[in-house]
Protein backbone atom coordinates (compact mmCIF):
# COMPACT_ATOMS: atom_id res chain seq x y z
CA UNK A 1 0.00 0.00 0.00
CA UNK A 2 1.08 3.42 -0.96
CA UNK A 3 2.13 5.62 2.02
CA UNK A 4 -0.68 8.32 2.52
CA UNK A 5 -2.84 6.45 -0.24
CA UNK A 6 -6.15 7.80 1.15
CA UNK A 7 -5.38 11.54 0.53
CA UNK A 8 -3.77 10.66 -2.72
CA UNK A 9 -6.70 8.73 -3.92
CA UNK A 10 -9.04 11.95 -2.48
CA UNK A 11 -6.81 14.34 -5.01
CA UNK A 12 -6.54 11.69 -7.79
CA UNK A 13 -10.54 11.60 -7.73
CA UNK A 14 -10.54 15.33 -8.12
CA UNK A 15 -8.51 15.24 -11.31
CA UNK A 16 -5.02 15.73 -9.68
CA UNK A 17 -2.75 14.24 -12.27
CA UNK A 18 0.42 13.89 -10.20
CA UNK A 19 -1.44 12.16 -7.27
CA UNK A 20 -2.38 9.77 -10.60
CA UNK A 21 0.68 9.71 -11.29
CA UNK A 22 2.06 8.09 -7.62
CA UNK A 23 -1.04 5.83 -7.99
CA UNK A 24 0.10 4.29 -11.53
CA UNK A 25 3.79 4.05 -10.53
CA UNK A 26 3.02 2.32 -7.75
CA UNK A 27 0.62 -0.14 -9.08
CA UNK A 28 2.03 -0.74 -12.53
CA UNK A 29 4.04 -3.54 -12.65
CA UNK A 30 1.90 -5.43 -10.31
CA UNK A 31 -0.72 -5.16 -12.43
CA UNK A 32 1.18 -5.68 -15.24
CA UNK A 33 2.59 -8.58 -14.47
CA UNK A 34 -1.18 -10.02 -13.21
CA UNK A 35 -2.07 -9.73 -17.04
CA UNK A 36 1.28 -10.96 -18.25
CA UNK A 37 0.72 -14.30 -16.53
CA UNK A 38 -2.50 -14.60 -18.09
CA UNK A 39 -2.32 -13.44 -21.23
CA UNK A 40 0.09 -15.02 -24.05
CA UNK A 41 1.53 -11.95 -26.00
CA UNK A 42 3.34 -9.09 -24.47
CA UNK A 43 1.54 -6.60 -26.27
CA UNK A 44 -1.71 -8.06 -25.12
CA UNK A 45 -0.57 -7.55 -21.41
CA UNK A 46 0.19 -4.07 -22.79
CA UNK A 47 -2.92 -3.34 -24.19
CA UNK A 48 -5.22 -4.88 -21.26
CA UNK A 49 -2.43 -2.83 -18.58
CA UNK A 50 -3.43 0.44 -20.11
CA UNK A 51 -6.98 -0.21 -20.57
CA UNK A 52 -6.88 -1.08 -16.87
CA UNK A 53 -5.24 2.21 -16.04
CA UNK A 54 -7.50 4.21 -18.30
CA UNK A 55 -10.25 2.89 -16.81
CA UNK A 56 -9.31 3.65 -13.01
CA UNK A 57 -8.24 7.53 -13.89
CA UNK A 58 -12.15 7.83 -15.39
CA UNK A 59 -13.79 6.02 -13.11
CA UNK A 60 -11.68 7.54 -10.18
CA UNK A 61 -14.38 9.77 -8.96
CA UNK A 62 -16.72 7.30 -8.53
CA UNK A 63 -14.03 4.91 -6.68
CA UNK A 64 -15.36 4.13 -2.97
CA UNK A 65 -12.87 2.27 -0.52
CA UNK A 66 -15.71 0.35 1.00
CA UNK A 67 -13.23 -0.99 3.21
CA UNK A 68 -10.94 -2.65 0.74
CA UNK A 69 -7.58 -1.76 -0.17
CA UNK A 70 -7.42 0.27 -3.39
CA UNK A 71 -5.40 -2.54 -5.49
CA UNK A 72 -8.59 -4.85 -4.85
CA UNK A 73 -10.58 -2.52 -7.21
CA UNK A 74 -7.43 -2.38 -9.10
CA UNK A 75 -6.97 -6.29 -9.51
CA UNK A 76 -11.22 -6.27 -10.31
CA UNK A 77 -11.08 -3.72 -13.35
CA UNK A 78 -7.43 -6.41 -14.63
CA UNK A 79 -9.55 -9.74 -14.05
CA UNK A 80 -12.91 -8.32 -15.79
CA UNK A 81 -10.15 -6.94 -18.51
CA UNK A 82 -8.57 -10.22 -19.02
CA UNK A 83 -12.02 -12.27 -19.08
CA UNK A 84 -13.32 -9.48 -21.43
CA UNK A 85 -10.53 -10.00 -24.01
CA UNK A 86 -10.89 -13.73 -23.77
CA UNK A 87 -14.41 -13.75 -24.19
CA UNK A 88 -13.89 -11.40 -27.33
CA UNK A 89 -10.58 -13.70 -28.96
CA UNK A 90 -10.10 -17.10 -27.83
CA UNK A 91 -6.81 -17.26 -27.33
CA UNK A 92 -3.65 -20.21 -28.21
CA UNK A 93 -1.73 -21.25 -25.68
CA UNK A 94 1.87 -21.01 -27.35
CA UNK A 95 5.08 -21.05 -24.76
CA UNK A 96 6.69 -17.94 -26.56
CA UNK A 97 9.56 -16.55 -25.31
CA UNK A 98 9.55 -13.61 -22.71
CA UNK A 99 11.45 -10.88 -23.25
CA UNK A 100 14.79 -11.12 -22.23
CA UNK A 101 15.32 -7.55 -21.13
CA UNK A 102 12.11 -8.62 -19.38
CA UNK A 103 13.99 -10.76 -16.51
CA UNK A 104 17.63 -10.26 -17.56
CA UNK A 105 17.80 -6.66 -15.44
CA UNK A 106 19.26 -7.96 -11.91
CA UNK A 107 20.83 -11.23 -13.23
CA UNK A 108 23.58 -12.87 -15.32
CA UNK A 109 22.59 -14.39 -18.81
CA UNK A 110 22.87 -17.74 -17.41
CA UNK A 111 20.48 -17.00 -14.27
CA UNK A 112 18.62 -15.32 -16.66
CA UNK A 113 17.70 -17.80 -18.99
CA UNK A 114 16.94 -20.18 -16.22
CA UNK A 115 14.44 -17.67 -14.73
CA UNK A 116 12.76 -17.41 -18.78
CA UNK A 117 12.47 -21.19 -18.50
CA UNK A 118 10.89 -21.45 -15.10
CA UNK A 119 8.84 -18.52 -15.98
CA UNK A 120 7.57 -19.94 -19.11
CA UNK A 121 7.05 -23.13 -16.99
CA UNK A 122 4.77 -21.39 -14.29
CA UNK A 123 2.81 -20.10 -17.06
CA UNK A 124 2.19 -22.69 -18.86
CA UNK A 125 1.01 -24.57 -15.67
CA UNK A 126 -0.79 -21.33 -14.81
CA UNK A 127 -3.39 -21.14 -17.80
CA UNK A 128 -4.52 -24.75 -17.49
CA UNK A 129 -5.52 -24.03 -13.83
CA UNK A 130 -9.14 -22.43 -13.80
CA UNK A 131 -9.35 -18.74 -14.07
CA UNK A 132 -9.89 -18.63 -10.35
CA UNK A 133 -6.87 -20.43 -8.96
CA UNK A 134 -4.48 -18.24 -11.67
CA UNK A 135 -5.84 -15.16 -9.95
CA UNK A 136 -5.10 -16.27 -6.34
CA UNK A 137 -2.06 -18.01 -7.21
CA UNK A 138 -0.82 -14.87 -8.85
CA UNK A 139 -1.92 -12.58 -6.52
CA UNK A 140 -1.07 -14.56 -2.98
CA UNK A 141 2.58 -15.76 -3.91
CA UNK A 142 4.14 -13.31 -7.22
CA UNK A 143 2.08 -10.02 -5.21
CA UNK A 144 2.33 -10.89 -1.29
CA UNK A 145 -1.46 -9.70 -1.35
CA UNK A 146 -3.75 -11.08 1.79
CA UNK A 147 -6.41 -13.11 1.65
CA UNK A 148 -9.28 -10.36 3.06
CA UNK A 149 -7.65 -8.58 -0.10
CA UNK A 150 -7.79 -11.20 -2.85
CA UNK A 151 -10.95 -11.86 -1.19
CA UNK A 152 -12.08 -8.13 -2.30
CA UNK A 153 -11.03 -8.81 -5.86
CA UNK A 154 -12.50 -11.70 -6.65
CA UNK A 155 -15.86 -11.16 -4.92
CA UNK A 156 -15.42 -14.40 -2.42
CA UNK A 157 -15.15 -15.08 1.38
CA UNK A 158 -11.56 -15.32 2.90
CA UNK A 159 -12.36 -19.12 3.49
CA UNK A 160 -13.56 -20.11 0.10
CA UNK A 161 -10.07 -18.01 -1.63
CA UNK A 162 -7.58 -20.58 0.93
CA UNK A 163 -9.78 -23.60 -0.40
CA UNK A 164 -8.90 -22.48 -4.04
CA UNK A 165 -5.16 -21.89 -3.21
CA UNK A 166 -4.43 -25.14 -1.75
CA UNK A 167 -6.52 -27.15 -4.56
CA UNK A 168 -4.37 -24.92 -7.12
CA UNK A 169 -1.36 -25.28 -5.05
CA UNK A 170 -1.95 -28.97 -5.63
CA UNK A 171 -2.78 -28.74 -9.09
CA UNK A 172 0.47 -27.03 -10.19
CA UNK A 173 2.59 -29.47 -7.92
CA UNK A 174 1.22 -32.03 -9.63
CA UNK A 175 1.65 -30.33 -13.11
CA UNK A 176 5.17 -29.14 -12.33
CA UNK A 177 6.59 -32.49 -10.56
CA UNK A 178 6.88 -34.36 -13.43
CA UNK A 179 8.90 -32.43 -15.73
CA UNK A 180 11.86 -32.24 -13.17
CA UNK B 1 7.93 -30.35 -5.08
CA UNK B 2 7.17 -28.63 -1.75
CA UNK B 3 4.95 -26.07 -1.42
CA UNK B 4 7.62 -23.55 -0.65
CA UNK B 5 9.94 -24.29 -3.39
CA UNK B 6 6.96 -24.11 -5.71
CA UNK B 7 5.98 -20.42 -4.28
CA UNK B 8 9.76 -19.71 -4.59
CA UNK B 9 9.71 -20.41 -8.66
CA UNK B 10 6.30 -18.51 -8.44
CA UNK B 11 7.74 -15.98 -6.83
CA UNK B 12 10.73 -15.72 -9.75
CA UNK B 13 8.11 -14.17 -11.76
CA UNK B 14 8.50 -10.93 -9.68
CA UNK B 15 11.35 -10.17 -12.45
CA UNK B 16 8.53 -9.20 -15.15
CA UNK B 17 8.12 -5.68 -15.28
CA UNK B 18 6.78 -3.45 -17.85
CA UNK B 19 8.78 -1.88 -20.71
CA UNK B 20 9.83 1.94 -19.71
CA UNK B 21 8.56 2.25 -23.37
CA UNK B 22 4.81 1.45 -22.39
CA UNK B 23 4.93 2.71 -19.15
CA UNK B 24 5.68 6.35 -20.79
CA UNK B 25 3.48 6.21 -23.73
CA UNK B 26 0.48 4.89 -21.85
CA UNK B 27 0.60 7.73 -19.14
CA UNK B 28 0.79 10.17 -21.80
CA UNK B 29 -2.20 8.49 -23.32
CA UNK B 30 -4.24 8.30 -20.32
CA UNK B 31 -3.58 11.92 -19.09
CA UNK B 32 -5.25 12.87 -22.42
CA UNK B 33 -8.47 11.61 -21.28
CA UNK B 34 -10.91 12.85 -19.41
CA UNK B 35 -12.42 12.04 -15.81
CA UNK B 36 -16.23 10.56 -16.05
CA UNK B 37 -17.71 12.69 -13.36
CA UNK B 38 -20.53 11.37 -11.40
CA UNK B 39 -24.20 12.84 -12.17
CA UNK B 40 -26.19 14.81 -9.69
CA UNK B 41 -28.80 11.37 -9.99
CA UNK B 42 -25.62 8.41 -9.61
CA UNK B 43 -24.74 10.41 -6.37
CA UNK B 44 -28.42 10.61 -4.92
CA UNK B 45 -29.01 7.03 -6.15
CA UNK B 46 -26.08 5.74 -4.28
CA UNK B 47 -26.64 7.88 -1.01
CA UNK B 48 -30.57 6.42 -1.26
CA UNK B 49 -28.85 2.75 -1.44
CA UNK B 50 -26.31 3.49 1.17
CA UNK B 51 -29.30 4.70 3.49
CA UNK B 52 -32.09 1.68 2.52
CA UNK B 53 -28.95 -0.81 3.38
CA UNK B 54 -28.74 0.66 6.48
CA UNK B 55 -32.52 0.49 7.27
CA UNK B 56 -32.98 -2.70 5.47
CA UNK B 57 -30.24 -4.51 7.70
CA UNK B 58 -32.22 -2.86 10.97
CA UNK B 59 -35.07 -4.17 9.61
CA UNK B 60 -33.74 -8.22 8.95
CA UNK B 61 -31.90 -7.72 12.58
CA UNK B 62 -35.00 -6.75 14.40
CA UNK B 63 -37.50 -9.41 12.34
CA UNK B 64 -34.52 -11.87 13.27
CA UNK B 65 -34.79 -11.23 16.90
CA UNK B 66 -38.13 -11.51 17.14
CA UNK B 67 -38.30 -14.72 15.06
CA UNK B 68 -35.29 -16.15 17.07
CA UNK B 69 -37.12 -15.47 20.14
CA UNK B 70 -40.40 -16.06 18.97
CA UNK B 71 -40.06 -19.20 17.51
CA UNK B 72 -37.95 -20.24 21.10
CA UNK B 73 -40.76 -19.48 23.16
CA UNK B 74 -43.18 -21.57 20.25
CA UNK B 75 -40.91 -24.47 19.72
CA UNK B 76 -40.50 -24.84 24.09
CA UNK B 77 -44.47 -26.48 23.92
CA UNK B 78 -42.54 -29.18 21.68
CA UNK B 79 -39.55 -29.83 23.09
CA UNK B 80 -38.74 -32.58 25.51
CA UNK B 81 -38.96 -31.27 28.90
CA UNK B 82 -40.20 -28.20 27.75
CA UNK B 83 -43.28 -26.17 29.92
CA UNK B 84 -46.30 -27.91 28.06
CA UNK B 85 -45.56 -31.61 27.20
CA UNK B 86 -48.48 -33.71 26.89
CA UNK B 87 -47.56 -35.19 30.40
CA UNK B 88 -47.07 -31.47 32.16
CA UNK B 89 -50.22 -30.47 30.70
CA UNK B 90 -52.38 -32.94 32.54
CA UNK B 91 -50.40 -32.49 35.76
CA UNK B 92 -51.00 -29.03 35.31
CA UNK B 93 -54.67 -29.36 34.26
CA UNK B 94 -55.53 -32.00 37.36
CA UNK B 95 -53.61 -29.21 39.73
CA UNK B 96 -55.96 -26.85 38.75
CA UNK B 97 -59.18 -28.85 39.17
CA UNK B 98 -57.77 -29.62 42.73
CA UNK B 99 -57.33 -26.06 43.91
CA UNK B 100 -60.35 -25.38 42.13
CA UNK B 101 -61.98 -28.09 44.58
CA UNK B 102 -60.25 -27.00 47.59
CA UNK B 103 -62.04 -23.53 47.15
CA UNK B 104 -65.47 -24.21 46.30
CA UNK B 105 -64.92 -27.04 49.66
CA UNK B 106 -63.73 -23.88 51.70
CA UNK B 107 -66.51 -21.82 50.40
CA UNK B 108 -68.99 -24.38 51.16
CA UNK B 109 -67.56 -24.99 54.74
CA UNK B 110 -67.38 -21.06 55.75
CA UNK B 111 -70.86 -21.14 54.38
CA UNK B 112 -72.09 -23.97 56.64
CA UNK B 113 -69.81 -22.98 59.54
CA UNK B 114 -71.33 -19.40 59.30
CA UNK B 115 -74.76 -20.43 59.38
CA UNK B 116 -74.46 -22.37 62.47
CA UNK B 117 -72.56 -20.01 64.35
CA UNK B 118 -75.73 -17.49 63.57
CA UNK B 119 -77.75 -20.07 65.14
CA UNK B 120 -75.47 -20.72 68.36
CA UNK B 121 -74.92 -17.03 69.04
CA UNK B 122 -78.87 -16.72 68.86
CA UNK B 123 -79.49 -19.48 70.84
CA UNK B 124 -76.57 -17.86 73.39
CA UNK B 125 -78.07 -14.48 73.09
CA UNK B 126 -81.72 -15.71 74.04
CA UNK B 127 -81.31 -16.25 78.18
CA UNK B 128 -79.59 -12.81 78.13
CA UNK B 129 -82.39 -11.25 76.44
CA UNK B 130 -84.20 -10.45 80.24
CA UNK B 131 -85.13 -6.44 80.33
CA UNK B 132 -82.50 -5.06 82.09
CA UNK B 133 -85.28 -3.37 84.69
CA UNK B 134 -86.20 -6.71 85.52
CA UNK B 135 -83.05 -7.37 86.31
CA UNK B 136 -82.75 -4.53 88.26
CA UNK B 137 -86.20 -5.10 90.34
CA UNK B 138 -84.80 -8.59 91.03
CA UNK B 139 -81.55 -7.18 92.34
CA UNK B 140 -83.02 -4.18 94.07
CA UNK B 141 -86.16 -6.21 95.84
Amino acid sequence: MLEGEENIIRTAQEGDRPSFDALYEHYLSPIYRFIYMKVSHREEAEDLTHEVFASCWQNLPRYRSKGFPFSSWLYQIARNKVIDHYRVKRSTIPLEDVDAELVAADFGIERALENRFAIEKIRGALRTLTPDQQDVILMKFMEDLSHREIAAALSKSEGAIRLIQHRALNELRRLIQPER
Amino acid sequence: MHEQELITVVQLCRAVEPSTDFKERSRRLIAALPQKRPTWIEVVSRELVENLKFTFSLALASFILVAVFGGFAYWRNFIPGGRFTNESRELLSEAEQINLGIELGEAEYFTESAREMTLLLGEIRKPEEVPVDDLLDQIIF
